[in-house]
């Protein structure tokens, strides 16, 4: 998959990630997080709160999650990978918090059945998809089409995949 | 009062690891010398700058009591802020009585720079955002502007978070 420039938080996830008395808050770095593939036919909306919304359209993750051969979607699937966060510091430069996550790797995807990779969801399962919340997505600068080989998460380990600004008035 | 304002990277980040402890924020103010550094983690750089009782009277930090945080998904992209004083739409930081001496007033001083502070369970005193103005503040002699008042609008977006 090529590298990834295009990432945008969930409104919702961030809050859990400042609200450390929410119902259900996120630690970035002491949870557990995943990663998830959805279909280039998912459209990725700011207020997304969970990964199974019920809308059963291209606002739902879990209606637009990839199935692949050999990717394994649904709550738990093993094709949902453990998202390794390999920094979350401030960028002096560019003034702004950059979240890193280690790359991952699909390997023989797809081949017998393919599908168009969009993007990726980072996501905190909970006791079902229902529950499970989006925290951010990760669209890819180019659609990925499996064909039975290598789906590479390639993060910019420079600029990180997920950013927040700092904006100075 | 200011012109310019930023957060500190720092503060930002234990925000967003939901470390960052706002019950008790107060707002401090500095003389001259303040450089913003947007990577300070502590406040240790306060005591060399602040504003002193002995020169200053009346001056302490003032408290500055914040609502939740809040996302407003019509701003542009989103925006996090955390309103402050929630339903009311203004707010003022004040400073009552800045500078007003039994012996007479302090005159032609200057304030140069604003300084939110918040705390850690491991740092007493965090510096999360800083407003200055390179030119300071005159804090006049005259009676009706004993008050200095920092002013924000009341949507709080003052410390907002943008989703890069």
């Amino acid at each position: 998959m090529a590298a990834v420039t295009i990432t945008q938080w969930s409104g919702p996830g961030l809050l859990s990630c400042i609200k450390s008395t929410d119902a259900a808050p996120i630690d970035l770095i002491a949870n557990s997080l995943k990663l998830m593939l959805v279909k280039s036919t998912f459209n990725f909306t700011p207020d997304l709160q969970y990964v199974d919304n019920a809308a059963d359209d291209a606002s739902d993750p879990s209606f637009c999650e990839c199935d692949f051969t050999n990717y394994v979607g649904g709550f738990e699937g093993a094709g949902r990978k453990a998202a390794t966060v390999t920094s979350l510091l401030y960028d002096a430069t560019d003034n702004r918090l950059e979240l890193v996550i280690q790359n991952e790797t699909w390997s023989a995807a797809g081949g017998t059945t393919d599908n168009d990779i969009g993007a990726i969801l980072l996501i905190k399962e909970g006791t079902d998809d229902t529950d499970s919340q989006a925290i951010g997505c990760i669209a890819l600068n180019n659609v990925f089409s499996t064909n039975g080989g290598d789906a590479v998460l390639d993060i910019d380990d420079g600029d990180g995949c997920l950013r927040l600004s700092l904006p100075e008035s | 009062m200011a012109t310019v304002s930023s957060w500190y990277g720092p503060a930002l980040r234990n925000t967003i690891l939901g470390k960052l402890d706002m019950s008790e924020a107060k707002m401090a103010l500095l003389g001259a010398d303040f450089e913003f550094d947007p990577e300070c983690s502590n406040g240790d750089f306060l005591s060399g700058l602040e504003l002193s009782c002995g020169s200053w009277p009346y001056y302490a930090r003032a408290a500055v009591p914040f609502g939740p945080w809040y996302w407003d998904p019509e701003i542009d992209r989103g925006h996090l802020f955390r309103p402050i004083y929630t339903g009311t739409p203004d707010f003022y930081v004040n400073f009552p009585a800045l500078g007003q001496d039994v012996e007479g007033w302090v005159t032609d001083r200057r304030v140069y720079a604003a300084v939110l502070i918040g705390s850690l369970p491991t740092e007493a005193v965090v510096p999360v955002a800083a407003w200055w103005n390179t030119a300071g503040i005159y804090i006049s002699n005259d009676p009706a502007t004993w008050n200095l008042g920092m002013y924000f609008q009341g949507n709080g977006r003052v410390l907002a978070i943008e989703m890069d």
